[in-house]
């Protein structure tokens, strides 16, 4: 369990390296360097997903997978940052919330099909 | 890197308050989410359609999701992206607790038993992040 969450803080560490680069002059960070971090870290758990056992009753689990992926993708501030915006904006918030899981599942099965 | 708000001190104080945050929230989804663990795996002990979908996981994810808008809306509106609480609450703590990657497995692993509920389960998480979302901006009120 200290390995999945160390591999968790090693994950929301680069999360945290890529919305460095979209922050803006007044510091705020861009929901797209999140996305971004979303869609990456789906990549990777589904291009790890073909290295473990697939077979019925086995427990789906390693560092990586759970630990790292976990901690790099975060679905807190993909929902609550867009829900925060202004009203003006407010459709421009739901168009990030509709992109993020869709293109996070389509990264996810590049990666399974690539692996394959 | 011009950003004025970006020096090297605070990128680290970020790194350590993310890394501490990070871990914490990893450690508590692993806690919440492991046992007997139907919620990240694929060898479901049993043929029940409930017994396969990731409660805890949804759960979890949904929280953060409130957290963050009540944290965000209430205690953090005037601060940057920078602020060391922040990024060790939001950034870090929720971060590490909710789970993208974890939901895609999930939806995954019930494709191959049960296409619709995977679908289900999907469409599900995403709701229900938005409406734990609403409910946490509601209950914060106005921007302070």
């Amino acid at each position: 369990m200290i390995t999945l969450a160390l591999a968790g803080a090693g994950g929301a560490i680069t999360r945290y390296l890529i919305e460095l680069t979209g922050v803006n002059g007044k510091a705020n960070s861009s929901p797209w360097s999140t996305m971004f971090a979303n869609i990456l870290g789906c990549f990777l758990a589904g291009a790890a997903i073909h290295t473990i056992s697939f077979a019925s009753g086995v427990e789906l689990s390693t560092n990586l997978l759970i630990g790292f992926c976990g901690g790099l993708t975060t679905f807190a501030s993909a929902f609550a940052v867009p829900l925060l915006f202004e009203k003006r904006d407010k459709y421009y918030g739901y168009l990030l919330i509709a992109l993020t899981p869709a293109l996070s599942a389509g990264a996810f099965l590049v990666a399974i099909t690539i692996v394959k | 890197m011009s950003n004025p708000y970006m020096t090297p001190r605070a990128i680290l104080a970020g790194v350590l308050a993310v890394g501490l945050g990070g871990f914490l929230g990893s450690l508590l989804r692993v806690w919440l989410t492991q046992p007997g663990d139907r919620s990240h795996g694929v060898g479901f002990q049993t043929s029940s359609v409930l017994h396969m979908v990731p409660w805890s996981l949804l759960g979890v994810n949904a929280l953060g999701v409130a957290l963050a808008v009540y944290l965000l809306r209430r205690l953090f509106s005037h601060q940057s992206f920078l602020d060391p609480t922040r990024l060790f609450l939001v950034t870090g703590f929720l971060g590490g607790l909710t789970s993208y990657s974890g939901l895609l497995v999930s939806v995954y692993a019930i494709w191959q038993v049960r296409p619709s509920l995977a679908i289900s389960v999907g469409l599900g998480a995403i709701l229900s992040g938005v409406i734990a979302g609403r409910v946490a901006l509601a209950l914060a009120g106005r921007r302070s």
